[in-house]
């Protein structure tokens, strides 16, 4: 008996020091700092997976709603590298060679990389892209194929957002595009704000931690002043009359002068903005412009400036008249020729028109009389007026990568340098800048400026953008006022004096039922051996209804071989588009709109 | 009546056992159906979370093709498009000629489509889960426990 219970206690002792044993062994691993690494390591990289979360970039409308930039769903497709199988990879190749149509030894390469799920090891390899931007019709053409064919299960995909442009090319100028980045255009001016920045959060595996997936706020929507349909026809009538009249280019702003706001933005050369990067910007080559390389611009109405001609010289006989110059029908004898700074200016056609009255000056665009009213005014006078109307600077627009060139006045005569060789103000400038030769200008600084003329004098700060979506709600853009140039009545002068020009030489500009202001500009184009004989910039500012302008329209032909005088090439196209865009604006013939005024 | 008691477990020592036997047991009950109960909370709010980690990927999808089908509606719409129908149908573009003025008293004019604004989203990263699911039995009997005592002011 004592046998068998020294037997017991002794198979009891084993157990009990077997027992702490283990307790010991669980202590030491629960406490060792060794272990204790090893289990938050190898728990973590079970449990804790990290994941990018990509914002929706924003979309971008016109002042209607209608929608010009936004997302589609597109799809990643690649092989799981840990799934394919010796068996499944003849199958996998010719399957996704033929769906995708990606080069058979391409997709042959990808899919034979050897799986290496190491993260750290250079070789890291667990999934390997077979093809991008796939479309849905493509992903349903795989799921079905996977369901008969077993070698095919390695196939997956992932799905993403896509940058997509509803319209096409139709108004790239001012959109831009994106390709991981907003570039040019509003894409690039308000890329911050149409997409945040992607997050990488850790998530939780653990079904009991299960987290909200962190909700990256989508970028910001942003409403655009563009009237879809107002850009649409005035692209499709200057893509026409470039064609027609052989123009190397051609830009076109169409422009509200109570608000600054753009209704329609258009220049070429357009590509689609739908393409990949490279093809788009093949569109846009780089080109030998005397001597240098320049790259086309991607929207010359705010990238390109240019001597503008005769159209500037609505800014000097603004200062003439606002400064008391001279009045609309004060006397000129016109006799072809005057003298400024050493310089002989001469007109357009070298000829004397005799007694002119100021509407008179601008109907026939003297440049004589334009220089006359400079030497009456005084340079100071005439410089002022220049800056009051902002020409010496950028117009700030809300686009992206706008230029300037700088003004060349007295008070800055040597924006480049003091090298004599380098392009200097000298005296005689002053006589041709005010016929617009000898400064130069973008479209976007030239209709803002001239606005003031439209809007009692007040030049609004030109602006795309209409309002931004954000935050749940809709914020408004305000209109500013950036200068008051000149006073109401001068504005009033002038516009009734251009209506008068256009009316007495019965322009081509003129449209039926509604009265309309406007000046025509011809313009030659200076090279490294002087100004070009041939070839022109023709340029047409012109705005209405005169009694109450609602829209200003700014257009350049640059280089046109049909003619080289803008009265037979641009002024017919403002004309064009101004029937258009009343129609489209719901604008009444002045009759109609008296009628109901005085009712 | 104790008497009785103290003779009835003299005569009948296994009637001890049976008794200690019967507390172990009870125990054991008690224990099995509390671990049973943890279990059953468990495995469904580990289904739960699974279901809300399925859903908030569905969600992800869902934001995703409505993004891309408003983008199909707009290209079915642009205006290149409408206008090419436009004219298959036999429409043509309104001239002067064609239109007629009317003045309309209180006509709003021209209305816009109307934008979708995307709802402010402040919810920072939480967890789903609320923790009456998630924590152990442990917790919730010293939390039951404590918030009892709290509630008595002990």
């Amino acid at each position: 008996m004592s046998q068998k219970l020294t037997r017991f206690y002794f198979i009891g002792i084993i157990f009990i020091l077997f027992a702490i044993a283990i307790v010991y062994r669980l202590i030491q691993i629960q406490t060792d700092p060794f272990f204790t690494t090893l289990s938050d390591t190898v728990g973590n990289q079970a449990s804790v997976k990290v994941k990018t979360y990509e914002p929706v970039r924003g979309n971008i409308y016109d002042r209607w709603g209608n929608l010009l930039a936004g997302n589609t769903e597109v799809y990643e497709i690649g092989v799981n590298l840990n799934q394919v199988k010796e068996d499944d990879k003849a199958d996998l190749v010719s399957f996704l060679s033929s769906t995708t149509g990606v080069d058979r030894e391409l997709v042959s390469e990808r899919v034979n990389i050897p799986y290496e799920p190491n993260s750290e090891s250079p070789n890291f390899a667990v999934f390997s892209t077979i093809f991008k931007n796939a479309p849905k019709e493509m992903i349903e053409e795989i799921e079905m194929a996977q369901e008969e064919n077993s070698h095919l299960r390695s196939v997956s995909w992932t799905g993403r957002l896509k940058r997509t442009y509803p319209e096409g090319s139709m108004g790239i100028n001012y959109l831009g595009f994106y390709s991981s980045d907003g570039f040019y255009g509003v894409e690039g001016f308000y890329n911050n704000i149409l997409s945040t920045t992607s997050t990488q959060t850790s998530i939780s595996m653990n079904p009991y931690d299960v987290m909200a997936i962190p909700e990256i706020p989508e970028g910001a929507g942003i409403i655009l002043t563009i009237d879809r349909e107002i850009q649409n026809r005035v692209e499709e009538i200057m893509d026409r009359v470039i064609k027609e009249n052989g123009a190397s280019s051609g830009t076109a702003i169409v422009y509200d002068p109570e608000t600054g706001e753009i209704l329609a933005m258009t220049s070429t050369p357009r590509a689609d903005p739908n393409l990949s990067t490279g093809s788009i910007l093949d569109q846009y080559p780089v080109e030998s412009v005397d001597g240098y390389d320049v790259q086309t611009p991607f929207n010359r109405a705010v990238m390109q400036t240019y001597e503008p001609g005769s159209v500037f010289k609505v800014f000097t006989m603004a200062a003439a008249l606002d400064s008391g110059t001279v009045t609309p029908d004060t006397e000129f004898v016109d006799t072809g020729v005057e003298e400024y700074g050493g310089l002989t200016i001469y007109n357009w056609d070298y000829g004397a028109w005799g007694v002119q009255t100021m509407t008179g000056c601008m109907q026939h665009s003297l440049n004589v009389c334009m220089v006359w009213l400079v030497k009456q005014m005084g340079t100071e006078t005439f410089y002022n007026y220049l800056s009051a109307f902002n020409l010496d600077r950028k117009t700030n627009v809300d686009l992206d990568n706008e230029v300037s060139y700088p003004l060349l006045s007295p008070n800055n005569p040597t924006p480049f340098g003091s090298d004599p060789l380098l392009t200097r103000w000298t005296d005689s400038m002053t006589a041709t800048q005010a016929f617009g030769q000898g400064v130069a200008v973008t479209p976007i600084r030239m209709i803002a400026s001239i606005a003031a003329l439209a809007n009692d004098g007040r030049m609004m700060a030109p602006h795309i953008q209409k309002a931004i979506i954000q935050d749940g709600r809709i914020r408004y853009y305000n209109p500013k006022i950036v200068s008051t140039p000149i006073k109401p009545e001068t504005a009033h002068t002038i516009t009734d004096m251009l209506a008068i020009s256009l009316e007495g030489e019965s322009s081509t500009a003129l449209v039926e039922g509604y009265r309309v202001s406007g000046k025509t500009g011809t313009a030659e184009i200076p090279t490294s051996q002087g100004y070009t004989t041939g070839l022109t910039n023709a340029s047409f500012v012109g705005w209405g209804p005169s009694s109450d302008p609602k829209f200003i329209v700014y257009i350049w032909l640059e280089k046109p071989t049909s003619s080289i005088w803008a009265s037979l090439v641009t002024a017919p196209v403002f004309s064009e588009i101004v029937e258009n865009i009343v129609i489209l604006m719901n604008i009444p013939p002045d009759n109609q709109r008296e009628q109901i005024a005085s009712n | 009546m104790k008497n009785n008691t103290n003779q009835a477990y003299r005569q009948k020592p296994s009637r001890i056992r049976t008794q200690w036997l019967s507390v172990v047991l009870l125990v054991v009950v008690l224990g099995v159906l509390a671990v049973v109960l943890n279990l059953n909370i468990t495995s469904k709010s580990a289904h739960a979370g699974v279901q809300v980690r399925i859903l908030e990927a569905e969600r992800e999808k869902l934001e995703r093709t409505i993004s891309g089908n408003r983008t199909i509606i707009a290209q079915l719409t642009s205006a290149k498009t409408m206008q090419e129908r436009a004219k298959e149908l036999g429409y043509i573009k309104a001239t002067r000629d064609n239109i007629k003025y009317l003045y309309i008293s209180d006509y709003v004019g021209k209305e816009g489509q109307t934008i979708i604004i995307p709802q402010t989203r402040n919810n920072p990263t939480q967890n789903l889960i609320k923790p009456i699911y998630t924590r152990s039995v442990w917790d919730w009997l010293f939390q039951g426990t404590f918030a009892m005592l709290d509630r008595e002011g002990k």
